[in-house]
């Protein structure tokens, strides 16, 4: 039980479709590629170019205003124009569109600094933020990641895990640039000052890891890597923590304040491609999956490239497709409309049929058989929260520790009684938060 | 994919897709509810057969009568309270199967049909339907059958030959002794093999006889995910414990083994006391509660009135689980059980000598 995780399930990882088809580019390129300004976890970018100029790839179209990285043109071509578009938050963003000339000029890179081992620290971030690079799971800054842990992490931990269903973005990207991905971490390693990393891969990516192993020395390696059990959620950063480290990090924390540093495997690969190629975040590799997608793979995508060209690149959609979701059936959002463009953290679009989904029943009676409580990671008793918010007692949440949950949706998928618990959960902390700040405004 | 063909849509008509949109999680395991329930009843069929063995065609028609009662009282008494039926959930028909369980082979079909109404329409329905209930339905439908002791203690003994007419009232079977009436005088049943009390080949209720039967389906269960092993083994284990510990004079080992085998104990063991609705949430809860069974129902059985007292044990740790939970809690997700003693130093430290920072 040392160092495991609580609660967890384990998941079909329906991965046969797509984990041995290599990343392809977008066959035809997108005619158009749209940025949302509000691209990471941060307030809106503003935009530095007008509509008519023209841009070049990796060409900054998009400075932040207080935190955040810029964001630069994934292809060539001319600024269509600068207005709201259908985005995958479902609302329609100001977004930078720009008309695809297909000729993918560059801006010229960087200077190469193929030894990064010489760099400063602040050298590294300088060119981490210029580059645009984001946690590729989370949207939140990588340069903002690594000037808070700087000084106060003593372990670097690179999550590989891609632990949700349907995704292979990952483990295609550890088997086709094994360096790059092992050059990030060395050049986050020198960052943070440490000289111990550790990758942490869910053991269901044989290849990956036979791959990585084959790169690093047998002994006395800098970078371990750590086979992880094929359990969700085993890649979101507190169990993670806890698996490699035995470390508690507590609900309020954040894994800094353990000691630990936590980057994306995706993100240690682009800061190898920031730092030493000088090249920006213009582009990664997306899943498409699902029953409901005729040709499932794996795609090398331009940042903003509307989700229809992805859909079509990979042979269209089967009539019975009921749902499209951005991100894994477990934590995505399903989409509306299919204009809405694939940003830094989209790690899959997948299309799924009545078949792979939960049905649109209304749920029958709680027997409190548990499996939510027993399959929690964050030791939540789900099936309490759900009652006391039917109940209407929300002032009695707190002691069931409502802000815990990380919205992972196990409970709801097991629940024998189809109760949609992690919904139930976040109405819950909405409202709470919402009674809060009326509080707050009344009493101030 | 060979051979099936897909209707591509193209950008254009993505539109006519009937794409619905729902919050997360999207995805969705196959248990359901009713699903948990038909486990349940294939749990209990290796019981039900050795019955049939042993007692004849009437324990199967008991059980058939016991479970249509419930089914129909259930049908009824949502139709009475303008509520949907929830017939398909198969919950009534596993508490028919349960209170069948219980009853002697001899008891007549009015019993069943009494015990299955008050089970489904008191304890359950006017509580609230499923889940809200706080007793176990068959276990109380059961206690409540001790308003007839007549036809309820007509216990007879097993045998191919000697099947108890399954038309009639059953009133003219003869009795025997089951062994739970040796052990309550504080005697071994020594005119049953451990063997024998295994297999099934002696008195008691229909569903108590066949030991191995009934592991052999929470062995199932367990398999299946339906029931954990917690409460099972805490409950045997405590009941192990405490007769291995007190045997009264007689060789405590067998002592122990005939209490485990005989009377209501596995069949509650592995069946009514892990009945989700009215059993602990917590694993802590669940631990308590098993060994809070076990301890009544030993001390139930050597000092109390009635010689089975399984049912008594678990319905009064029934009545206890509201407060089981709200005291085994489990620890918030990066509370330690202790303090660390390092950072209780540092504390103790930093309150000293703490005034050149601010923490």
């Amino acid at each position: 039980m040392l160092r495991r995780f609580y609660g967890g399930l384990h998941l079909n990882d329906e991965k046969g479709a797509t984990h041995r088809l290599a990343s392809v580019r977008l066959d035809p390129p997108p005619e158009q590629v749209v940025l949302p300004l509000r691209m990471h976890a941060c307030a809106p970018c503003s935009p530095c170019v007008s509509k008519g100029d023209r841009v070049q790839v990796g060409q900054v179209v998009a400075t932040p205003i207080d935190c955040g990285t810029p964001i630069h043109a994934s292809v060539s071509g001319t600024v269509a124009a600068i207005e709201p578009r259908a985005c995958a938050s479902g609302e329609a963003d100001l977004s930078v569109v720009i008309q695809n000339d297909c000729n993918d000029t560059r801006v010229p890179a960087l200077p190469r600094l193929p030894f990064y081992e010489e760099l400063m620290p602040d050298e590294i971030v300088r060119r981490v933020e210029e580059a645009g690079v984001v946690g590729m799971d989370n949207g939140l800054p990588a340069c903002g990641s690594i000037r808070s842990a700087l000084g106060r992490a003593d372990t670097l931990i690179i999550n590989a895990a891609e632990c949700e269903p349907y995704l292979t973005a990952d483990h295609r990207l550890m088997l086709e640039s094994p360096e790059a991905v092992l050059t990030g971490i060395r050049i986050l390693m020198r960052a943070l000052g440490l000289n111990r990393a550790f990758l942490g891969v869910q053991g269901n990516k044989t290849s990956a890891i036979s791959v990585l192993h084959s790169l690093l020395p047998l002994r006395g390696s800098d970078i371990t890597i750590k086979i992880l059990p094929v359990r969700y959620p085993q890649g979101a950063q507190r169990q993670l923590v806890q698996r490699l480290t035995g470390r508690l990090v507590a609900p309020n924390e954040q894994p800094i304040d353990a000691g630990c540093a936590v980057f994306h495997v995706a993100a240690a690969a682009a800061i190898q491609a920031a730092v030493v190629e000088g090249r920006a975040l213009t582009e990664r590799i997306v899943t498409v999956a699902g029953d409901g997608v005729a040709r499932p793979g794996n795609f090398l995508v331009p940042i903003g490239t509307p989700a229809v060209h992805l859909l079509e690149c990979a042979g269209g959609l089967t009539k019975k497709t009921a749902r499209l979701l951005f991100g894994g059936p477990m934590t995505g959002a399903a989409q509306l409309d299919l204009n809405a463009p694939v940003m830094k953290h989209t790690c899959a679009v997948l299309a799924l049929t009545d078949a792979k989904l939960a049905p649109q029943r209304a749920p029958s009676a709680c027997i409190r058989c548990g499996k939510c409580a027993s399959v929690c990671p964050m030791r939540l008793l789900p099936l309490h929260l759900h009652q006391l918010a039917q109940a209407g007692r929300y002032d009695a949440l707190s002691g069931y520790h409502l802000a815990d949950c990380m919205e992972c949706g196990a409970c709801a998928y097991l629940c024998p009684a189809r109760i949609p618990l992690t919904q139930s959960i976040r109405e819950s902390k909405a409202r709470i938060q919402a009674a809060g700040k009326e509080a707050g405004e009344h009493g101030g | 994919m060979a051979g099936k063909k897909r209707k591509k849509i193209v950008p254009e008509t993505w539109r006519s897709l009937p794409l619905t949109a729902a919050p997360a999680p999207h995805a969705v395991s196959g248990v359901t509810t009713r699903v948990m329930m038909g486990d349940v009843l294939i749990a209990l069929v290796p019981a039900l057969a050795v019955s049939t063995y042993f007692f004849g065609p009437r324990a199967i028609a008991l059980a058939v009568v016991s479970m249509a009662a419930a089914v129909a009282f259930e049908l009824i008494s949502r139709l009475a309270m303008r509520r949907e039926s929830t017939v398909d959930d198969l919950t009534a028909l596993v508490t028919g199967l349960l209170l069948a369980m219980c009853l002697p082979v001899t008891a007549p079909y009015w019993v069943a049909v009494v015990g299955a109404g008050f089970s489904i329409v008191v304890v359950k329905q006017l509580y609230g339907g499923l889940g809200k209930n706080f007793l176990n339905p068959a276990l109380a439908g059961r206690i409540f059958l001790f308003s007839y002791p007549v036809v309820m203690n007509l216990f007879v003994a097993p045998g191919v030959d000697r099947w108890v007419d399954w038309l009639g009232s059953g009133a003219d079977a003869i009795s025997s002794a089951t062994p739970m009436a040796s052990l309550a005088q504080r005697v071994l049943p020594l005119e049953l093999s451990l063997r024998q009390m295994l297999l099934g080949h002696r008195g008691g209720s229909m569903g108590e006889v066949a030991a191995f039967a009934l592991v052999l389906g929470g062995a199932y269960l367990m398999l299946r995910g339906v029931i954990r092993p917690r409460i099972p083994l805490c409950y045997l284990a405590t009941v192990a414990a405490l007769t291995y510990l007190l045997p009264f004079d007689n060789d405590a080992l067998q002592w122990m083994l005939y209490h485990l085998l005989s009377g209501g104990l596995m069949l509650g063991a592995l069946f009514m006391a892990t009945d989700p609705v009215t059993s602990p949430v917590t694993p802590v809860g669940q631990v308590l509660y098993g060994i809070g069974c076990g301890g009544l129902t030993v001390f139930l059985r050597y000092f109390g009135a009635y010689p089975e007292s399984v049912g008594f044990a678990i319905l009064t740790m029934n009545a206890c689980v509201w407060l089981l939970e709200r005291v085994c809690k489990p620890r918030r997700y990066g509370t330690p059980l202790l303090p660390p003693l390092h950072k209780k130093a540092a504390a103790k430290a930093g309150n000293e000598g703490g005034d050149t920072h601010g923490g």
